[in-house]
């Protein structure tokens, strides 16, 4: 047995004696659990609790809540997580995108496949683009949010180069820069949301806090919570959105890049020095 | 808690764990680039679904942690106390499965920009060529 079999079979046995000890001892709670932890009771409380306005999150669902208010910052760094590997990917695949008119032909009924599957293809598009943008905009109403509505439009796109090849996406000027500066923007708005508080705590000279979202003691400062008597959660709707761009443009990005032809690349490696064939 | 149940918990959660150790397994074992990144796409939904375990609740009527009523009052609330499911592990999960989808995306990335140059996703293979190109 060689050193790495051995390190390797450590490492298994250890995580499932480790698991299974874990779970043993109770360190995640009796399973499954009757009565609620103490953390989840109190954002269960809060959550539309108006008769505490202090803590309370404006929005029924509790899962958004937490997300976007109670621990907004965990959120905050998970979607800097997700702008590192989309520009990771971006920066693995720095080539110059081909252009439309370097196609051999010019017949686009050619390609994909038959036109049953195309116009099938572009009704549930449709479904998908109403779907999902549905799915963000209630987020702080329903189960749903930014992260779940950007996933279900990433959907789209493969759907779109699996039916009728990536020049049915570039015709519609969905491309590498176009979804950049989607997905920028998207960054742009949470960015926005998160400081918005302290600009205006600064110009109405009341003590404000980074990424806050309804009054607190000290600082009188939120969005509103209801708009046209409708319920918007403060700032959770405009985070919502944001992520719902970013994360649906940062996806439809890399699948772009993804579905370039393989001959772009080949070009590409034979003027490199670092290709070993 | 019946008997049945009580297996039947204990039959999900065992699955679990031996769902992550055998995931666990795939990623140090197999020399296969894709195999290894699917083996950790499994550990991370077994992750996740363990987590969600956890904040199930065992009770009859069980709701979503979602209030469902406009203005609610301090019954409401109350009421909505003693059926709601745990918030917490969701929160998390939710997050996790899409950041951990754009991680795996990099790395489907990083193995295809190595099959363009390696011809090869076997890792015996890469190590291999590298050797023979350094000499």
């Amino acid at each position: 047995m060689s050193t790495k079999t051995a390190i390797s079979l450590i490492v298994i046995i250890g995580s499932l004696a480790a698991i299974s000890y874990a779970i043993a001892a109770q360190a995640t709670g009796i399973i499954p659990q009757t009565d609620l932890r103490n953390l989840a009771a109190y954002y269960l409380q809060n959550t539309l609790n108006a008769g505490n306005k202090y803590v309370w999150a404006a929005s029924p669902e509790a899962v958004t809540a937490i997300v976007w208010d109670y621990r907004g910052f965990d959120t905050l760094f998970e979607t800097s997580v997700f702008f590192l590997a989309i520009i990771a990917c971006i920066a693995a695949f720095e080539v110059e995108m081909p252009a439309r008119s370097k196609r051999e032909d010019n017949k686009q009924t050619d390609l994909g496949l038959s036109i049953i599957v195309k116009v099938v293809t572009k009704i549930i598009g449709l479904i998908i683009v109403v779907v999902s943008a549905s799915i963000a905009l209630h987020g702080q109403l329903t189960p749903g949010g930014g992260f779940q509505g950007g996933a279900a439009l990433a959907v789209l796109p493969i759907l779109f180069i699996m039916a009728m090849s990536r020049f049915a996406l570039e015709d519609r000027k969905v491309n590498k820069t176009s979804m950049l500066i989607l997905r920028s923007l998207g960054l742009l708005g949470i960015a926005t949301t998160v400081v918005l508080p302290l600009i205006v705590g600064l110009l109405t000279h009341n003590g404000a806090y980074i990424m806050q979202n309804q009054i607190k003691p000290d600082a009188p400062v939120s969005l509103p919570s209801y708009i046209a008597d409708r319920m918007m959660g403060g700032n959770l709707w405009m985070l919502n959105l944001s992520e719902f761009l970013a994360v649906g443009a940062g996806f439809t990005l890399t699948f772009v890049l993804l579905s370039l032809p393989e001959s772009v690349f080949k070009k590409i490696l034979e003027n490199e020095k670092y290709a070993t064939h | 808690m019946p008997l049945i149940e009580t297996f039947l918990a204990t039959y999900i959660i065992l699955t679990t764990i031996a769902t992550l150790i055998i995931s666990l397994y795939g990623i140090l074992y197999k020399p296969h680039l894709i195999k290894k990144i699917i083996a950790l796409t499994i550990f991370g939904d077994a992750g996740n679904i363990f987590a969600t375990i956890v904040g199930f609740r065992y009770i009859y009527p069980v709701v979503p942690p979602i209030l469902t009523t406009e203005n609610p009052t301090n019954n409401d609330i109350s009421m909505f106390l003693r059926t709601a499911v745990d918030p917490v592990p969701q929160a998390l999960v939710l997050t996790a499965i899409v950041i951990g989808m754009a991680v795996v995306l990099f790395m489907v990335f990083l193995a295809l920009q190595d099959y363009r140059i390696y011809h090869t996703l076997d890792t015996r293979k890469i190590a291999e060529q590298r050797k023979r190109s350094e000499e």
